[in-house]
């Protein structure tokens, strides 16, 4: 060999080494470093076994609806119209839940856009009617996303249920299930009378947390969010913003009632809205913040007359147990106008979104349709899940916790039950032809 | 010029799939692909980055083909070359004077853009004419006349190049056809024969070439910077400067970017038709490496997408005081969409008010809070 030619060779073999020494340019993810230390489960040690006992039978009835939230309360008033005898319960003193006692005062996404581009309402039925009786009261502003006053709504609520013959049961808790097999007969209560049992040949859960399909075994996912505590402020027309040394504090947004101004809170992120002792301790810092910043805008010039009317009555847990029913609603579907063959109803929505990377701002946002599937947990008979804890992807969550949607899936959970009971057949075999016939002559609007 | 039937449609089958796969029709990470046969685009890319990726392999290829078939690529594959021989040639236009005395501008062309490629700066990437066929079709999706003549110059000016001299352009100045020549005279060479055209010297050529090349490089730094202007650039793209000079303007990202939020910076100077990140209405998707793999020149450096949450594209920074929490309304968005977990909203010490904060280590600039924020709160810079 020449000593040119080696040359030659040992310079190509030595490029062909470094070129293949890089190839591969690709970047890699580099692993993370664990950064989050897990919190230890907090174990219970202490077990005590309660004795067994016989337990009253209170009521047996066609339907009973746990919870008097919009969901609870629009499902209880529907079941009651196609027929079907109807027991209520509901934990604390009033009807409407977060709506009312939890001082969540807007109805929102009453309204979205439809195939043709055109804003419409779509809450109709009897979300619509309690805030048409709100409104003939002057308890209703805003055309859009109305606000409403909340004693207002704990009045009308109740009327409606006077007038649809439900039977109502206040300071109530259920505190466990009654099951043969997989099929739901019933619910031990809890109040002042003790412990009884309400017979039930369905079940309609609008607990919001999904005590019952929890306690009934059903597969669902806790989802941790935001927990806050809505305040209401008195005097706020007196607030006078041209006294020397007057500082602008934010002072929520307006109710039907002047001078009154409702106070949203976001709360502390990730909360667990199902653990008793979170949402106690959270309750008491919540209020102990809201005193002490009311407290330092009293002290402002200008807000000398301002008064805290109340906290509110419920602790506003927006998020927590999501059952698993028969069909997990998608942020596809309530993008695309999907339609179902068992819709039970429309809503609307209320703030901007992504999706498939792009923004969908509210005035584009499409109307979408709830199927009854959603609402049918998956292992349980006889038990239909409404309000904030049915079945839908994580990433709908803003659209489906809300009041309207509240109102819509109660009421379709509602018919759908009480059509269930007159032809005795399962939810599942329901007429799909009958459904629609009842859910439209009771007013619900499905496209 | 006899050009056989089968050779032609050899060409116009390329032709058409060169057309099919340019055409901004949301194609994702197929956009483009026709860059990657270049083999003068390769090379310059592998020159300067001094690595390769699996598909550079194809442009080998080609390159290899040359050694065995002159011209290889204008004769079967260019579309360029393809699309200029449809100009008639006895136009009115047409300027009689013949070029022959024009020197082989593209052999000199192409050993100053690789050996400047060497140093890290390949000068002439831009004149590939796979390039700059594709970057053409960027003009269909511009919106203003401006943007689309911008958009569109490059082939424009070779339209205008091959109606007054016809051939002009492939014969002498394309760089791609003085790489493959390049090859046909290092082929020739031991076996002493007749180069391509009998007076060049290919000697004093390369040495030329390769002066220029490399002077232009070093210098090159120097004379670009403060001089860059401050653009978002997609993920894994490489230094400012660096991207100036690699950077083929073919516009196979903008194609491939599913949200379109990829826009061509038209101002002029050293970044005109470069690709910018626009966030007005998309974001850079957490799922996507689609810009990564169709650019046939590694501007944009191939990533995996789990290497996402590492690639800094910007940093969102936020202003508050239009915050819709900070007037104790309701709203997360921009901590529900941010898919690196970088957002959040807590209070600050001693108040109770709670606004959203932005973790600088964790943001990427995907620009997902920016576009959800209903009250443009968010900046990406």
């Amino acid at each position: 060999m020449k000593r040119r030619d080696f040359f030659t060779k040992a310079a190509l073999a030595g490029g062909a080494l470094a070129l293949g020494n890089s190839c591969g340019r690709k970047i890699e993810k580099t692993p993370d470093i664990l950064t989050s230390v897990q919190k230890p489960g907090e174990k219970v040690s202490k077990f005590i076994t309660e004795p067994a006992r016989s337990i009253p039978v209170f009521a047996e009835t066609d339907v009973l609806v746990i919870g008097g939230g919009p969901a609870g309360t629009a499902a209880a008033i529907a079941a009651s119209k196609t027929g079907a005898s109807v027991w209520l319960i509901e934990r604390y003193n009033h009807l409407g839940g977060l709506w009312t006692g939890g001082e969540v005062l807007p109805l929102l996404s009453t309204h979205a856009i439809d195939q043709n581009h055109n804003k419409k309402q779509v809450i109709y039925g009897l979300g619509d009617e309690m805030w048409q009786r709100l409104k003939t009261l002057g308890m209703s502003i805003d055309e859009v996303n109305p606000v409403i006053d909340p004693e207002a709504g704990k009045f009308v609520l109740e009327q409606m249920i006077i007038a649809s013959g439900v039977k109502l049961l206040y300071h109530t808790y259920a505190a466990n299930v009654i099951m043969d097999g997989n099929t739901i007969k019933g619910v031990f209560i809890e109040n002042k009378s003790g412990r009884s049992v309400i017979m039930a040949k369905m079940v309609i859960d609008c607990s919001g947390d999904g005590d019952i399909f929890h306690l009934a075994g059903e597969d669902y996912e806790n989802m941790k969010y935001h927990i806050g505590l809505v305040h209401r402020l008195g005097n706020v027309d007196k607030i006078n913003p041209n006294k020397p040394g007057f500082v602008k504090y934010p002072i929520g947004s307006k109710t039907p009632i002047t001078g009154v101004n409702w106070v949203n809170m976001h709360g502390k992120d990730d909360q667990d809205g199902t653990d008793a002792l979170n949402l106690s301790n959270l309750q008491v810092e919540y209020r102990q913040q809201i005193w002490k910043d009311y407290q330092k805008m009293k002290q402002t010039p200008g807000y000398e007359q301002l008064y805290i009317l109340d906290t509110a009555s419920q602790l506003g847990v927006r998020m927590s147990r999501i059952v698993d029913a028969d069909y997990k609603l998608t942020l596809e579907d309530t993008m695309t106008y999907k339609k179902f063959k068992d819709v039970i109803g429309i809503s609307g929505a209320w703030t901007p979104m992504l999706y498939k990377g792009k923004k969908v701002a509210v005035a584009d946002r499409p109307l979408w349709q709830i199927p009854l599937r959603s609402l049918v947990p998956k292992k349980t008979e006889g038990l239909l899940v409404a309000g904030r804890c049915f079945c839908f992807e994580k990433e709908l969550v803003e659209d489906t916790r809300i009041i309207g949607t509240c109102l819509i899936t109660g009421h379709g959970a509602g018919v759908a039950a009480g059509l269930a009971i007159k032809d005795r057949q399962s939810v599942r075999d329901l007429d799909l032809k009958k459904l629609e016939k009842e859910l439209l002559s009771q007013n619900v609007y499905l496209g | 010029m006899f050009i056989s039937a089968k050779r032609n449609t050899i060409r116009y089958f390329s032709l058409s799939v060169a057309i099919l796969l340019a055409m901004p029709f949301g194609w994702g990470k197929i956009s483009g692909f026709t860059n990657w046969i270049s083999p003068f685009i390769m090379l310059n890319s592998v020159f300067a980055l001094k690595s390769l990726v699996l598909l550079n392999g194809l442009g080998f290829v080609i390159l290899i083909a040359t050694w065995f078939k002159k011209r290889f690529f204008c004769r079967y594959l260019c579309p360029t070359g393809c699309m200029l021989d449809r100009i008639p040639k006895r136009n009115n236009l047409a300027n009689k004077h013949s070029f022959r005395n024009i020197p082989l501008i593209g052999k000199l062309l192409a050993i100053s853009s690789l050996t400047g490629a060497i140093f890290g700066f390949p000068l002439f990437i831009f004149l590939d004419p796979v390039a700059i066929f594709n970057g053409f079709f960027n003009s269909l999706i511009q919106v203003s006349l401006y943007s689309f003549l911008i958009s569109g110059a490059g082939f424009l000016l070779l339209l205008i190049i091959q109606w007054i001299w016809p051939g002009l352009w492939c014969k002498r100045i394309c760089p791609l056809g003085g790489l493959q020549l390049l090859v046909w005279d290092v082929k020739s060479l031991p076996k002493r024969v007749k180069p391509t055209t009998g007076k060049e010297n290919l000697g004093r050529r390369l040495f030329i070439g390769s002066a220029v090349g490399a002077a232009a490089a070093i210098a090159y730094p120097f004379v670009v910077i403060g001089k860059e202007v401050s653009i978002i650039r997609p993920p894994a793209s490489v230094t400012p400067i660096d991207f100036y000079a690699l950077c083929t303007r073919c516009g196979s990202c903008l194609k491939a970017c599913p949200t379109k939020i990829l826009k061509q910076d038209t101002r002029f100077g050293a970044g005109l038709l470069t690709p910018e990140v626009k966030f007005e209405n998309g974001y850079c998707l957490e799922t996507c490496n689609a810009c990564s793999v169709v650019c046939p020149s590694g501007a944009i450096t191939l990533f995996d997408v789990d290497a996402k949450s590492q690639l800094i594209i910007g940093k969102a920074t936020l202003k508050t005081t239009d915050c819709l929490l900070s007037f104790q309304k309701e709203c997360d968005r921009c901590k529900v969409v941010c898919a690196y977990k970088a957002v959040f909203i807590k209070a600050k010490d001693n108040e109770s008010i709670v606004l959203p904060e932005i973790d600088p280590v964790k943001c990427v600039g995907c620009g997902a809070c920016k576009i959800v924020c209903p009250k443009n709160c968010i900046s990406i810079n």
